[in-house]
């Protein structure tokens, strides 16, 4: 099992929240680099991009509550997209509501987590979705 | 006869003196005559004598038997006659005796008013008529026409004068009579007027009847056919021609009796059946009865509904069948009905409407809720993180004081945090939707207590569970939230107990279960027993001991949604126990 090198995407508006998750990740000296998309219109330019070759992430980090287009609305995209179905799609959000994670699963997230407000259990769950992703999980061919 | 009786005896006496008269002259004379010896002159004088009264004798005899016999012969007829008057006598009193015995039976008082005299003869059953016995009325006019009532005398007197005046056959008159007991009761008379030799009317004879019952009878049948005519019936043969017709009828239907009489019913009425007439007609004669709904229309177009009673009403051998039609007008009813029904419809139209009003209000609601904790998460979020990361890596920069605005800032964050998510809790409670099922309660505490397994064992608690009531039906998620929460509490408010101890225990009653949560820690006060349970009310600092105080107020929320309530009792320093009461 070797690390994957390639990039997280992670998809947040809020950005004292992405500056955070970027020092999370760092603290626990997170060796994937971090791509960011600002919102959902954002997040979703990012097919085109792969589309012309540039390299997949390997784990989509997806807040839902994003400007324009919805982070729900990104999932379902991203998750019936023929080729790019494939890549994980975590959710990363402060809801947890019963609608929410319904909704997540059926669209086909491959895992929902509640962000932490305090910022030490964050660094632990960013270090934990860090090992699982990038090191033990073995990535779609 | 009477004139001859006398007659005969004296002329036969006068025959005899004078023919005994002259025989004795000339029989003398003749005698001197022819013979001339005076002794032959004498006792020829003697045999003329003995000759003179032998024929006498014989004349005598032959005289007396004729008269005798007939006299016998008269006798003889006259003790006949007797015999047969006698017969006639008996046959008349065995006849007085009937006719007494019947017009006793038939309470037939007899009067015999004799217009000459004013005297009148009034039979017993006449007086006992009107109560009175024989000896009370006396034979006086006055006696019955004062008590003829005063409002029938005007006519009945005027009636007996013409009639005197002037006799018709089949006299006859009904009035009000005075009882003895001062009622009145009707009485027919009947009379018939007999003329003296010179024409002129002599007596009036009749009877007096009384009549008050066969009055009474006729009063009665005179009110039943009022009443029959209001009344809310029609009458049809076995045919449907309609036989009575009566005012209600009229009225109701609008045809006059002449225009309905003999018209078939349902024709005229344009009837509405329920079933087919021949099912209606099969149920008539199986029962006697039938009873449904009919629609008729009235004459001037317009329609109602009627409750419709038939029954069926004939000879023993099936003639003169009637079908009797009580009809009970219920258009309005139905119609109130209908209108009820439009109402019912609408209103649950509106309710729907509103229902669905409301569940997007609850729905508004909800997403407000969710994204005000969202959004009052993110700046927190914020403040925890960067707070967090000055700890971090610039702590050694600050002084004493700079640490303790730090840790401070810190620490105010982790109460909003704890805050928002108590509220959101709090408000989850209502949205979440309750599903009652059997909770087995041993299984429920256990698992309950198991999450605090390691603080109990921790702390030493003491922890003892007692609960008899096997299930409950109830929310499960939410008895365990409650139970969840009060164990906390007591954990909590035992802290600084030296020997902590919680028990657990239940109750069962008819209707619900009781059960409680008792600790032996720092208790409080029973003045403030009802505001613990409001969202947000602590009783102590937050340095001594930590929480919201939403912990009470979710249990509060939990239990009343499941139909039950919760209430506390406690002696500060000896600990509490709270208690809930959840319907079975």
């Amino acid at each position: 099992m070797s690390a994957n090198k390639a990039a997280f995407l992670l998809v947040e508006d809020n950005p004292m929240d992405v500056d955070l998750t970027k020092r999370a990740f760092a603290r626990r000296r997170l060796v994937n680099p971090i791509e960011v998309a600002r919102d959902g219109e954002e997040a979703l330019t990012w097919i085109a991009r792969w589309d012309s070759g540039e390299p997949r992430p390997v784990v989509i980090l997806l807040d839902l509550k994003l400007p324009k287009v919805s982070g729900l609305e990104v999932l379902q995209q991203l998750k019936s997209h023929p080729t790019y179905r494939t890549i994980p799609v975590v959710v990363l959000t402060t809801s947890a509501d019963d609608y929410d994670v319904k909704t997540a699963y059926q669209l086909g997230a491959n895992s929902y987590i509640v962000k932490p407000v305090d910022f030490e259990k964050f660094m632990e769950v960013a270090t934990q979705i860090e090992i699982y992703w990038s090191a033990l999980n073995e990535p779609p061919r | 006869m009477t004139d001859h009786v006398p007659s005969i005896p004296l002329r036969t006496a006068l025959i005899y003196a004078v023919a005994a008269g002259l025989w004795i002259l000339f029989s003398d004379k003749l005698l001197a005559a022819l013979v001339h010896d005076p002794e032959s002159i004498s006792w020829l004088q003697t045999i003329k004598g003995w000759g003179f009264v032998s024929v006498t004798a014989l004349l005598l005899y032959a005289g007396l038997r004729r008269q005798i016999g007939k006299l016998e012969q008269a006798r003889v007829i006259g003790k006949q006659q007797l015999a047969v008057l006698d017969q006639a006598e008996k046959v008349l009193r065995e006849t007085e005796e009937q006719m007494r015995l019947a017009v006793s039976a038939a309470r037939i008082g007899l009067w015999d008013w004799d217009l000459k005299t004013n005297q009148v003869y009034y039979s017993p059953e006449w007086k006992r008529q009107i109560g009175y016995e024989d000896r009370e009325i006396s034979n006086e006019f006055s006696e019955w026409q004062s008590r003829v009532h005063p409002d029938d005398l005007g006519r009945v007197l005027s009636t007996a004068q013409a009639f005197i005046a002037d006799p018709w056959p089949n006299y006859q008159l009904e009035f009000r009579f005075r009882h003895k007991d001062g009622s009145y009761r009707w009485v027919l008379a009947q009379a018939t007027l007999m003329k003296d030799e010179q024409g002129r009317p002599a007596r009036m004879l009749g009877t007096h009847i009384d009549i008050t019952e066969r009055k009474q009878m006729e009063e009665d049948l005179r009110q039943q056919a009022r009443l029959l005519d209001l009344a809310h019936v029609l009458v049809t043969g076995a045919d449907s021609r309609i036989i009575i017709w009566n005012t209600w009828a009229e009225q109701f239907y609008g045809w006059s009796k002449e225009e309905a009489l003999g018209k078939v019913s349902h024709d005229l009425l344009k009837t509405v059946f329920p079933e087919p007439l021949e099912t209606i007609e099969a149920k008539l004669r199986a029962t006697g009865t039938w009873e449904g709904e009919l629609r008729h229309t009235r004459r001037d177009g317009s329609q109602v509904i009627v409750a419709s009673h038939w029954q069926l009403d004939g000879g023993p051998n099936g003639e003169s069948e009637v079908i009797l039609e009580v009809n009970n007008d219920i258009t309005a009813l139905r119609q109130a009905e209908a209108e009820i029904r439009q109402l019912n419809a609408e209103l649950e139209q509106r309710v729907m409407e509103r229902t669905a009003q409301l569940e997007a209000k609850n729905r508004e609601l909800e997403t407000f809720t969710y994204t005000v904790s969202h959004d009052l998460k993110a700046p927190l979020r914020g403040i925890d993180g960067y707070s967090r990361l000055l700890l971090e890596d610039y702590l050694d920069r600050l002084d004493d004081e700079g640490r303790t605005f730090l840790y401070n800032v810190r620490s105010a964050a982790e109460q909003m945090n704890r805050l928002i998510d108590d509220l959101l809790a709090y408000s989850r409670l209502e949205r979440r939707a309750l599903h009652t099922s059997e909770v087995g309660l041993d299984l429920l505490i256990g698992s309950v207590a198991a999450e605090c397994a390691d603080k109990i064992q921790e702390r030493g608690i003491t922890l003892t569970v007692e609960v008899p009531c096997a299930n409950v039906s109830a929310d499960p998620d939410g008895l365990a939230l409650v139970l969840r929460n009060l164990l906390d509490n007591a954990l909590k408010f035992t802290r600084h107990v030296p020997h902590p101890a919680i028990t657990i225990g239940g109750r069962e009653t008819e209707t619900s279960c009781i059960l409680w949560v008792a600790d032996n820690g720092i208790g409080f006060e029973m003045q403030y027993h009802d505001r613990i349970f409001e969202i947000f009310e602590r009783l102590h600092r937050t340095e001594d001991y930590e929480g919201t105080g939403i912990g009470l107020a979710i249990v509060r929320k939990a239990v009343e949604r499941m139909g039950g309530r919760v209430w506390a009792e406690s002696v500060p320093g000896q600990g509490a126990t709270f208690y809930l009461e959840i319907p079975k």
